[in-house]
């Protein structure tokens, strides 16, 4: 085993984790709405979101030859420069996940390997054109489409049920709000888990470990693992965003629950048939705040949706700025595997504070239900000033 | 200066539209679908007529919806 299989082997756990704090971040994504109502216990709800997940990931093969294709030159890319922009991800994901916020882990991973890009070959590397394109405009567009659409369609599902009391309506609209969640989760497995894939291709590639020619084609392995670890990240649950989501941007009913979701599914699967790629955390955030809008007598909380999208302006930088760090720390401890392994350790051991954090003040699963559930019972008052 | 960058807007805009359209429309039957239904427990509870047409047309809604999530699917396997 030389030096390049070293490395090699620390991008794959490195993606291998990226993916993982992948699903437990875009758990929130599927099931927030669903969990807060009360349409599915929140384990139930995190189990079927990780089985949609993982299945999701077998659907389409179609993995992206390149990481950030169009957006860095293909030719700066190594393996170091992939780890760095993935530690700057899994960086970006951590700190958005303690603080709760919703923000787009493939926003997260394109603005790591942009800063290490930046870092070991310079600015004149990154296509910015392309960076505009294919990312600014789109993360602009989509929550303000899927805001629109689910203003729309949440406002006239609620003019022709206003006729009957509340109670009646809302039930009929449970397993709607379990239908188009399961969508949204089938959807982000089948976009999301082909990213790492595509990224651990990349590497095994530029290694020569498997042929990057016409015969390419994605070892099951790499298939395998990447559909498992989004499926475990999802299973975990990423408690903090679904409480965020769920509860605190809007108090969600269940005729606003499927409106959303079903918008977000829409809008993604619409993105994805014209080949634009959008982010599923902003398309759902989006389209949850505008069914608020569009629920009549709902408040939507603006202060919590203003920061999210502070985290959502600074997800590029942040991860760009760790990524380049963390291209910076191996380059200048040789670029050799000595400096990966010195960056995968430091990552584990911020992980594990972040870990032993969490575990002093978690949330619990609890806590992500709406004070008022339409199914079920409500959560403790303690869970809920929590 | 944005629009001096070479900005897909023929595809944006084609997946608002599409979006819109798919989305608002799949709202709206699925509350076709619930008022049917609640109208037809209605006019079971008080005897009156109607009610399996309400019933049927309750299920032609929720087939349609069916089809629009086997669509997303067949979506997903094509991309």
């Amino acid at each position: 085993m030389d030096a390049g299989d070293i490395i090699v082997g620390l991008v794959v756990a490195a993606a291998l984790s990226f993916d993982f704090t992948n699903g437990f971040h875009d758990t929130a994504n599927a099931m927030a709405t669903t969990i807060a109502t009360g349409a599915l216990k929140p384990r139930m709800a995190v189990t079927l979101a990780a089985i949609l997940n993982f299945v999701g990931a077998f659907i389409s093969l179609k993995v992206a030859a390149t990481v950030a294709g169009g957006i860095v030159d293909a030719g700066a890319i190594t393996p170091v420069v992939v780890f760095g922009g993935l530690v700057g991800a899994i960086c970006w994901n951590l700190a958005t996940w303690w603080y709760g916020l919703p923000s787009s882990s493939s926003h997260a991973l394109i603005g790591g390997v942009v800063g290490a890009t930046i870092a070991a070959a310079g600015s004149s590397a990154v296509k910015f054109d392309g960076l505009l394109s294919k990312v600014i405009v789109p993360a602009i567009a989509s929550p303000v489409l899927a805001g629109i659409v689910a203003a729309i369609g949440v406002f006239l599902v609620y003019r022709m049920i206003r006729g009957y009391s509340t109670v009646r309506s809302e039930r009929e609209f449970r397993w709607g709000q379990v239908g188009s969640s399961s969508m949204v989760a089938l959807a982000h497995g089948t976009n999301d888990a082909q990213k790492t894939m595509g990224v651990i291709s990349l590497a095994l590639i530029a290694n020569g470990s498997i042929s990057g020619g016409a015969d390419f084609h994605v070892p099951d392995w790499v298939v395998v693992s990447c559909a498992t670890a989004i499926a475990l990240g999802t299973y975990v649950g990423g408690w903090r965003i679904i409480k965020t989501l769920g509860t605190k941007v809007v108090e969600v009913r269940p005729p606003q629950g499927f409106g959303s979701e079903t918008v977000a599914a829409t809008v993604i699967l619409a993105s994805s048939h014209v080949g634009y790629p959008l982010s599923t955390t902003q398309v759902v955030s989006g389209a949850v705040a505008g069914s608020g809008v569009g629920r009549p007598g709902a408040v939507v909380n603006w202060l919590i949706a203003r920061n999210i999208v502070i985290g959502w302006l600074l997800t590029l930088p942040a991860a760009a700025g760790v990524g380049a760090l963390s291209y910076a720390v191996v380059d200048v401890l040789g670029g050799s595997a000595f400096g990966v392994i010195v960056v995968s350790v430091a990552m584990v051991v911020g992980a594990l504070l972040l870990w032993r954090a969490n575990r002093a003040k978690p949330i619990e699963p609890e806590e992500t239900i709406s004070e008022h559930p339409a199914f079920g019972q409500a959560p403790a008052p303690e869970a809920i000033a929590a | 200066m944005i629009f001096a960058v070479d900005i897909d807007w023929a595809s944006l805009l084609e997946a608002a539209y599409i979006s819109a359209a798919f989305g608002i429309g799949v709202l709206l039957v699925a509350g076709v679908a619930v008022l049917a239904s609640l109208q037809a427990q209605d006019r079971a509870k008080a005897h009156q007529g109607g009610a399996m047409a309400l019933h049927v047309l309750t299920g032609v809604c929720v087939l349609a919806i069916v089809a629009a999530v086997l669509l997303g699917i067949a979506v997903m396997i094509n991309k």
